[in-house]
């Protein structure tokens, strides 16, 4: 069997696609659909890497009206998913500089100061789990700033290595890796939650 | 596909086609895994603690956002756009609710703008307004690069909200007849009350001659129209060129086109035509931008400042944020509505590092 013809992403894709060709034709609508679409996922994204929910605001608000504005000099053929996440990127690494340090170089966030494993304060942990969701959190904390933000991109927003690797200037083999080293931190934690689990369902059964 | 077999645990858990089985009900990819593992069973095991990684990765914590600020961010973003447009459309972009409150005498604004390529006249342009002006004053300029919003304090107590992108200039102490600003593109003025001194401010070609009132102009340098338009008090607009301008320079009187509040005038074509501001049916909806407050929480207030200015307010919450207040902050400058409101709390305020520090003792 081959699955190399198989595109099962290709359908948000071209969605996607289709909105992007309508703003730049000038299609208002179509701007506010891909804000509907995206916003929340670029909100939890960028809150995890620089902890400010007003900061992400402020770039997720230059992201759009940029886009708006500046949209006849945006290419038709583009990674939608991929545009907005760099752009949000690009902007919060601007701002984090700007606010800390006047000539950064750097890209990386943890030099910019950015979420700390221990701020807890607005994150969610669902009531009826809050013991494995606190461990999860913890398994969270074991992981390097950078080992994070890999982990959130490929999981939460379904980002390719490749695009992952445009994001962060860095090399693919080097987020390939970085995900290897993050996975097998998280699969020792997971040793004691299924542990935890068994004896749960054990007691169920 | 015979690379799987080589797969561990979290290989399989970084494989796009794994992530999305485990992700997703599609049947295809339901019908390839589920036939795999028959042909190779012994991978079932690496496959279950790969397939537990991801859904591990799945149920990460995430920060709380409610649906109420992303649609607040979506309604912020089109205002952007709306504001940075259209100069017909709402203008009003960071004080998209700030209804018109009741008129307090003023002197009368008059922005004049000269077309961009009218023939003969002379075009004054902020770079060389400033220069001029530098040679007599010990100018400051203000260019606001970074924020969305920056507000800007001036030695008389007035306050300026700058947009992104744009600025002002002033010098660092007002002359004795008169208070001149330079400005190139937009920027929300809330004046304090002098009218021994008139306030002025010289965008491009305009002249906008004011008491004390509140009022925005809009002045960009790449376009070909001029917008004024009053939230509190009245404004006098006129041409820079007009040989009446002399006249209507000096003195406390207003010549020229009047605005009221709620009015705009718009520059173009080499005239200046009153415009009546069409009410956003948004805005008359909304009195929350209005500073009326009525018995409200300080912590409300200093909310809806931070929001309006740009600027951060940091207090003690257990200690003031609850304290009523009552008043009618329309139209003042930045700083005396916090003069105004740390009266009615008791509490003191200082700027450091560009953030408001309040303190007090509480309101018990």
């Amino acid at each position: 069997m081959n699955m190399q013809g198989y595109h099962y992403d290709q359908k948000d894709g071209m969605e996607d696609q289709l909105l992007w060709t309508s703003v730049i034709g000038g299609d208002k609508n179509a701007l506010g659909v891909l804000f509907d679409t995206y916003a929340r996922q670029l909100l939890v994204y960028g809150y995890r890497i620089c902890g400010s929910k007003t900061m992400v605001k402020d770039a997720i608000q230059d992201v759009f009206v940029d886009i708006w504005l500046y949209r006849a000099n945006l290419a038709p053929e583009v990674q939608v998913k991929f545009y907005l996440y760099k752009s949000l990127r690009r902007a919060l690494v601007k701002q984090m500089s700007g606010a800390r340090f006047h000539h950064a170089e750097t890209d990386n966030i943890e030099d910019l100061g950015g979420l700390q494993p221990s701020a807890e304060t607005e994150w969610v942990i669902n009531e009826t789990e809050s013991q494995r969701s606190r461990r999860l959190l913890q398994s969270l904390n074991l992981l390097s700033h950078r080992e994070r933000e890999v982990v959130s991109l490929k999981y939460f927003s379904d980002l390719k290595i490749k695009e992952i690797a445009a994001m962060l200037n860095l090399r693919e083999q080097t987020v390939a890796n970085t995900l290897q080293n993050a996975l097998t931190k998280l699969r020792k934690n997971l040793v004691f939650l299924l542990l935890f689990w068994q004896t749960l369902l054990e007691k169920i059964v | 596909m015979t690379h799987y077999l080589d797969y561990g645990p979290e290989d399989f858990a970084a494989d796009d086609f794994f992530i999305h089985w485990v992700k997703s009900t599609d049947i295809e990819a339901e019908t390839f895994w589920q036939n795999w593992l028959e042909t190779y069973p012994f991978k079932r095991p690496e496959v279950e603690a790969a397939r537990q990684l991801v859904l591990l990765t799945q149920n990460l914590p995430e920060p709380s956002i409610s649906d109420f600020e992303i649609n607040a961010l979506k309604d912020s973003i089109f205002e952007k756009i709306d504001a940075a447009e259209a100069p017909r459309r709402n203008i009003w972009s960071y004080i998209p609710r700030w209804a018109a409150a009741a008129c307090i005498s003023a002197l009368v604004i008059l922005c004049a703008w000269l077309m961009l390529n009218r023939n003969g006249a002379q075009q004054a342009r902020y770079p060389q307004l400033v220069a001029e002006a530098a040679e007599h004053y010990d100018l400051i300029e203000v260019k606001n690069l970074t924020k969305s919003l920056r507000v800007v304090n001036l030695p008389d107590g007035s306050s300026v909200i700058l947009k992104k992108g744009r600025m002002l200039s002033y010098p660092n102490q007002f002359g004795a007849a008169s208070r001149e600003v330079y400005l190139t593109g937009e920027g929300f003025f809330e004046i304090a009350r002098n009218p021994q001194k008139p306030f002025f401010v010289h965008a491009n070609q305009i002249v906008t001659k004011v008491l004390g009132t509140s009022f925005n102009v809009q002045a960009y340098p790449d376009r070909k129209h001029i917008l004024v338009s009053v939230v509190t008090g009245r404004v006098a607009v006129y041409k820079a060129s007009d040989d009446g301008s002399r006249n209507a320079h000096a003195g406390p009187e207003l010549k020229g086109l009047v605005l009221s509040a709620r009015e705009q005038a718009v520059f173009a074509d080499n005239r200046i035509v009153r415009m009546e501001r069409r009410q956003d049916p948004a805005e008359v909806a909304d009195a929350a931008m209005l500073f009326e407050y009525e018995e409200r929480p300080v912590a409300e207030i200093f909310s809806d400042l931070e929001r309006a200015y740009g600027i951060s307010v940091v207090y003690d919450p257990t200690v003031i944020g609850k304290c009523p207040v009552t008043a009618s902050l329309t139209g003042e400058p930045l700083n005396e509505k916090l003069k105004l409101i740390c009266k009615a709390v008791r509490a003191e305020y200082t700027t450091l590092n560009g953030q408001v520090v309040v303190s007090g003792r509480g309101c018990e």
